[in-house]
């Protein structure tokens, strides 16, 4: 080490800016944030959640999807009645009636003369006389039934199996996720046939459980998977730190922050358990005849599809309503959690605002 | 790995202060002083540039559309860079130091607008087509990003992403290619460039890494070199490394240097010229030594006002202003201090005055070291031959280390304070086998004690165990093996019940207070968890509490119903201390508590830490890579190294009269930022270095 002299050079004396130091952070401070201010501004002042509500609200796709899902479910709840609700419509779907039209073809009529005419039976007749628009009802009824009890069951099963195994890691992840790893191996269709079987002449709520036992997975690993990036987050080590126990960093940290991922794949899962549904009932191991599902409607009509394509059809457009509805909402919350997907703005709304700047 | 990449440098050392002392100053016109916010188009841009600028930029603008409106980004910038010269922007974040640059490559996101000149020789970069740019981006115009990991695709050998873009823009084969690679890779001294060529970032060290991607950018010979924090990410070593190789660079190649930084002490090794920037604005440019020696603007005051300043001892010989003086008068300051030093076995000394209050004893600590550091070198050498016993002696307790030097101080303390808050002994850490992954020892044979409310700074490179230490300590990392008692509770093997008493008394603060803030709670619910959870308060009184501590911390009590994301960084901070005081712990770890700060917020940060520190008396275990920050806070430092203590004693002795080679070079690769100063350390190192080499062969 070779000792240099001492510099002779000071700097000028620099005033004491203690006290303007304290300032800029102050300054900062109300100003909301000192880095990527600008990208903030356009959250400013909102909590997590409404930051997600809003740009879910501004995905046109899932707004109208909401809405057509919405009138979807009032009609079909209303129109044949549920439950304890009671029905406007004047048939039964399990009733036969005269034949209104010779073929029993739909009695609607949509022209733009004189408007929409419903008729005796707007969506037709089977050869037998039944009441299609009552069975369509009927089966979309059973069918969203199915649709959400698997929807909420497996995302119940999904996230406490994901949450514990990514959590506790170890041999608990170990044998949780060996399970998952054998409960994928198995055709989920195989499976649902079976459990279909066994709860023959099953009711929807029943079918609804059985296949809600063979949808979880998908979910559990997805959790699984947040949960292991999650616990190795700071906050995660802070609660800990603070004396938080297990149980309270699950619930109260990890999970609230997960809830992303597990919102959206329920949406998906949704629209896979529809789809089940309907693949079960068309081959004949899900709901049964005289009880009715879209899908089985599907494939008891089939063959008469030449001759009465509506007895086809309208079952078919409301799965397909249905599903593609929960498929939009589901991406558009996919978009709203997804903190890193910007919204391109067009050029025309960067034209006006210059034009406004301008101004 | 970085032992080796130094052991490499001193080959080309020689030659280097002849250079620095024709390069690093650049003439400065007479009366030029440059210019204020106010610059016009005909201000005298090209300060002491005597060539050709290869870029001029001119009224540049770039705004961000959001939501119905364009915020500005960058106002009005206009700077030249000529070649071989290196231009640095600085700013704190939000600056837009790095939009501003970014719009020189079209690399902004689509919501950007820019608006303006930027002259690459004759060519516009404004408004080019972008298949144009694509042609200029990589060929003329090369950038160097803050994150070599990121940076380069993890899939592919760095040889492969070098060739990519030799192919690309070139018409050369493979071979041809690959030579041209190995070539590069030789001129950015990769250690074994033909084994390194065929390796994947991943199997590579940090400082290798941003080697690798200077060799990427360096493919086509750039006109233009932009770095956006090319530093940042690395460590302290690792850093004058590469800041060694990026000043040696612009003299091999000629290119002009656009230097994106924050880091003041980078500033002062590498600039030529400095622009200032604030709320998009250049609000201040000049040569180096303009900005440096006479900053004009308040904010550029302010900026290196707010930088810690290392007082460092064997390659900063000069300390500064009232220092220096204080060294003239306290002429018998050597002599004292040895009896000091030697005396030091008995620790009451430090820990009355510690108990008297940090704030003072660090006034008296830094007047000390003015006097013996102004005093010149000679009886400095002195002072360190006096005490060679004591290294020797240090030197021995290294291999049996926790035991003594635990004793040591815990007698020490006794006096003091009867029980030391933490006690580590043999103290050895592992991160557990997981699947395949072996168990990686991260700490060994660690010893340390830390009295009542005294401030023990640890220190350290990335992977050197630090962190580790911090985390076992408020037990989120079970102890392997020896001994750590913190606030009377022994951790090893500590039960679950036990452990939550046991962290009652300890807290700590984390690193990057984004991350340690849970994002779905309001801040108020984050900082009155440990008290609602340690049932001491619920309802209107933890509301009442809660509001205490924010108020603590100097913040507004209607901040708690905040999110964290709507918060400054600096603000996320304190909320993450007001967290950490919330139990009133006996002893709190910080773990890097500022060094995701802006130089200025991190001063207000460090200034709240020290007075809240003294308010309340805590013991506090002080983590951090940044040596100059640690002198603020600490008055004992420990040093570590790949898991292992390599010193400890007062700050005092660590940063003036290190002992070991270690310390030395973590010191001396610290940038100061002063220009002149800076120069006369790389010389001074350099020659050690080439000294050491000698010596070695």
């Amino acid at each position: 080490m070779s000792p240099i002299p001492p510099s002779d050079r000071q700097p000028d004396a620099i005033p004491d800016l203690s006290g303007a130091i304290a300032d800029i952070d102050t300054v900062t401070g109300t100003a909301g944030a000192g880095e990527n201010a600008i990208e903030l501004k356009a959250s400013e002042g909102l909590s997590q959640g409404q930051i997600v509500r809003r740009r879910f609200l501004r995905h046109r796709g899932a707004i109208a999807a909401m809405v057509v899902l919405g009138a979807l479910v009032i009609l079909i709840t209303t129109s044949i009645g549920w439950g304890p609700i009671p029905g406007w419509w004047k048939h039964s779907y399990s009733a036969t009636y005269p034949i209104a039209i010779p073929g029993g073809r739909p009695t609607l009529e949509i022209s733009l003369s004189e408007g929409i005419h419903f008729g005796e039976h707007p969506f037709g007749q089977d050869t037998v006389g039944h009441d299609m628009f009552a069975m369509t009802m009927r089966g979309a009824q059973q069918s969203l039934t199915v649709m959400f009890l698997i929807g909420l069951l497996a995302t119940a099963i999904g996230v406490l199996v994901g949450a514990t195994a990514g959590f506790f890691r170890g041999r608990t992840d170990t044998l949780l996720m060996r399970f998952t790893d054998m409960m994928i191996a198995i055709p989920v269709m195989v499976i649902g046939m079976v459990l279909g079987h066994w709860v023959n002449g099953a009711s929807a709520v029943t079918l609804g459980l059985a296949l809600a036992f063979v949808e979880w997975m998908a979910m559990s690993r997805l959790v699984r998977a947040e949960f292991l990036s999650l616990r190795e987050r700071e906050f995660v080590d802070a609660a800990r730190v603070a004396g938080a126990s297990s149980a309270r960093i699950i619930v109260k940290h990890i999970l609230p922050n997960a809830v992303g991922v597990i919102i959206v794949n329920a949406t998906l899962l949704m629209s896979a358990a529809i789809l089940l549904e309907t693949a079960l009932s068309y081959l004949g191991f899900g709901i049964h005849f005289p009880d009715i599902s879209l899908g089985n409607l599907v494939s008891e009509y089939q063959s008469a599809f030449t001759q009465r394509p509506w007895l086809f059809w309208w079952p078919g457009f409301f799965i397909i309503v249905i599903a593609l509805s929960v498929n939009f909402i589901g991406d558009g919350l996919r978009d709203a959690f997804d903190p890193r997907q910007r919204r391109i703005p067009s050029k025309r709304k960067m034209a006006r605002a210059a034009r406004k700047a301008a101004r | 790995m970085s032992g080796r990449e130094f052991a490499d440098r001193p080959r080309r050392a020689p030659d280097q202060p002849s250079q620095h002392a024709a390069g690093e100053t650049a003439p400065i016109a007479p009366g030029d002083t440059g210019f204020g916010g106010d610059s016009s188009l005909d201000s005298p841009y090209d300060v002491g540039a005597t060539k050709e600028p290869i870029l001029r930029v001119r009224g540049l603008n770039v705004d961000f559309y959001v939501e119905g409106e364009w915020f500005p980004a960058a106002i009005d910038v206009s700077y030249d860079v000529s070649p071989g010269e290196v231009l640095a922007i600085v700013g704190e974040s939000g600056s837009g130091k790095t939009q501003s640059s970014m719009a020189l490559v079209g690399l902004l996101p689509q919501n950007a607008r820019v608006s303006g000149s930027a002259k690459l020789g004759d060519r516009e970069l404004v408004g080019m087509r972008s298949s144009e740019l694509h042609n200029i981006r990589g060929a003329r115009i090369a950038m160097v990003f803050q994150e070599p990991m990121t940076a380069l695709n993890p899939v592919y050998t760095i040889g492969f992403q070098i060739i990519e873009t030799v192919r690309a823009h070139t018409v050369a084969g493979p071979k041809q290619a690959r030579a041209r690679a190995l070539e590069l890779l030789r001129l950015v001294d990769m250690p074994d460039p033909e084994t390194r060529i065929d390796y994947y970032p991943h199997q590579l060290s940090g400082g290798q890494r941003q080697r690798a991607m200077i060799a990427q950018a360096l493919v086509l010979d750039p006109q233009l070199l932009i770095a956006d924090e090319p530093t940042t990410a690395l460590d302290v070593t690792v850093q004058a490394e590469i800041l060694a190789l990026m000043r040696d660079l612009r003299r091999r190649i000629d290119s002009g240097i656009i230097l994106i930084t924050h880091d003041m002490g980078v500033v002062a090794d590498m600039a030529d010229r400095i622009c200032v920037m604030k709320d998009g604005r250049i609000v201040e440019a000049g040569t180096s030594r303009q900005i440096f020696y006479a900053p004009r603007h308040p904010y550029t005051q302010l900026l290196l006002a707010a930088v810690p300043k290392l007082e460092v001892g064997p390659y900063g010989q000069g300390e500064t202003g009232d220092q220096y003086e204080g060294g003239g008068e306290a002429g018998d300051g050597p002599d004292r201090r040895v009896d000091a030093a030697l005396g030091r076995g008995d620790q009451s000394d430090q820990n009355d005055q510690s108990d008297r209050g940090e704030g003072d004893g660090q006034g008296d600590q830094a007047a000390s070291g003015g006097g013996e550091a102004g005093d010149g070198p000679d009886r400095r050498v002195d002072a360190a031959l006096g005490r060679g016993g004591q290294s020797d002696q240090n030197d021995q307790s290294d291999r049996g280390e926790g035991d003594g030097q635990g004793e040591r101080t815990a007698s020490g303390s006794r006096k003091a304070s009867p029980v030391p808050v933490m006690v580590a002994e043999n103290l050895t850490l592992e991160y557990p086998r997981r699947g395949r992954t072996p168990a990686f020892r991260a700490v060994e044979d660690f010893g340390l004690s830390i009295g009542a409310g005294e401030v023990v700074g640890l220190v350290g490179e990335s992977g050197s165990g630090k962190s580790t230490v911090g985390r076992a300590v408020v037990g989120l990392l079970p102890v392997h093996a020896g001994s750590l008692k913190v606030a009377g509770f022994e951790l090893k093997g500590i039960g679950s019940k036990d452990l939550r008493r046991a962290r009652a008394g300890v807290s700590i603060v984390f690193q990057d207070p984004g991350s340690s803030l849970n994002p779905r709670l309001p801040i108020g619910q984050s900082i009155g968890e440990p008290l609602a959870l340690h049932r001491l308060a619920r309802g209107k009184e933890l509301d009442q509490r809660v509001g205490d501590l924010l108020e603590q911390v100097k913040l507004p009590a209607s901040l708690r119903n905040r999110y964290p994301h709507e918060l400054s960084g600096g603000q996320r901070q304190r909320v993450g201390i007001a967290r950490a005081l919330a139990l009133r712990p006996k002893l709190l770890i910080a773990d890097e508590p500022t060094s995701a700060l802006d130089v200025s917020v991190q001063a207000t940060v460090l200034d709240l830490f020290s007075e809240l520190q003294r308010e309340h008396q805590f013991a506090c275990l002080f983590i951090s890579h940044d040596l100059a920050v640690v002198e603020m806070v600490a008055s004992r430092i420990a040093v570590m190294s790949k898991g292992r203590l390599v010193e400890t004693g007062t700050s005092e002795e660590i940063l003036r009269h290190p002992k070991q080679a270690y310390t030395r070079e973590l010191i001396a690769a610290v940038p100061v930022p002063d220009p002149d100063l800076q120069a006369e350390r790389r010389r001074a190192l350099a020659k050690d270095l080439a000294a050491d080499d000698t010596r070695s062969d």
